[in-house]
């Protein structure tokens, strides 16, 4: 069974995660340089988990024990992020530019009207 | 031979810097398989916790061609070359500054791992290079190519490399 949130499979590294609430939106923001769309998957499971999964590829024309300075990391990687809030999988749209991910979708959750009565003047002071 | 000292020192600058762009996750990583290294010096103390995010900057990997420095660094989010500022501080003393903008500063943030904000980097290169590169930004990746020196000319002073405006 695939953990939740924070603990990736031990051999594979897991791209840091925003979670961001805007509006009806619930937006999933992934840093993922270097990853090119080919070599990304993104499954929206159930309606409370986002997964992520695909592979760095290396670049450079030399091989890696040739670099100068290797501090870049390559290979594969995954993160399941389990969302705060039910989301419809028909909502989501899916965009990967500049190194970053977004996952936009929509919140299947019902706003709650609050009412409440105003404070009278006076109402703060506290009794002697 | 390298001094200790300074190899100590960079190796700790490079966790920094790794830590501040991945986040909580690399540090997890790390303490699993190790941090990366330069080639040919020894390994570092795995699992250190990220220091508050400053002026640390982008992970790098450099390597070196005939004629060329080649310096890529990681940095997701932005546009492109025009928003990285890059120095010479000397023909192999490198510095690199950038902000990664904030791209949802109106929306409320449940859960925050991904770096942004002001990051620099200080890095020797491994030859001493022109204060020209050519510059592209592909896939949250920025790549420089510096024209490599004659062996053994030097530079002095701090110069402002020419950046392209255009790029991407």
């Amino acid at each position: 069974m695939v953990k939740v949130n924070q603990e990736p499979p031990a051999e594979r590294a897991a791209p840091p995660v925003d979670l961001v609430r805007r509006g009806d939106r619930l937006i999933l923001l992934a840093s993922l340089p270097g990853v090119r769309p080919s070599d990304l998957r993104v499954s929206i499971v159930g309606d409370r988990q986002v997964v992520l999964e695909g592979e760095v590829a290396y670049r450079h024309p030399l091989p890696r024990e040739n670099l100068a300075l290797n501090e870049c990391t390559y290979g594969p990687f995954a993160r399941t992020v389990h969302l705060p809030l039910p989301v419809d999988a028909g909502g989501v749209a899916v965009a990967l530019q500049d190194g970053v991910l977004t996952v936009d979708m929509r919140v299947r959750a019902e706003a709650v009207h609050l009412h409440w009565q105003p404070k009278e003047a006076g109402s703060g002071e506290r009794p002697r | 031979m390298s001094d200790p000292g300074k190899v100590v020192q960079r190796i700790a600058e490079q966790l920094e810097a790794l830590g501040d762009v991945f986040g909580d996750e690399l540090w997890r990583e790390l303490g699993r398989t190790g941090p990366p290294r330069q080639k040919g010096q020894p390994r570092g103390r795995p699992g250190s916790p990220p220091r508050a995010a400053a002026a640390a900057g982008p992970p790098l990997d450099i390597y070196v061609t005939p004629h060329e420095v080649v310096v890529e660094a990681i940095l997701p989010g932005l546009t492109g070359p025009q928003q990285v500022s890059a120095s010479l501080a000397g023909p192999t003393e490198l510095l690199l500054e950038a902000f990664l903008p904030d791209r949802l500063s109106d929306g409320l943030y449940i859960q925050r791992e991904r770096f942004t904000g002001y990051c620099s980097r200080l890095v020797t290169l491994p030859a001493s290079v022109l204060p020209v590169a050519a510059a592209r930004y592909r896939d949250g990746v920025l790549q420089l190519r510096f024209q490599r020196t004659s062996p053994g000319a030097g530079g002095e002073g701090v110069a402002v490399l020419h950046v392209p405006q255009s790029g991407g």
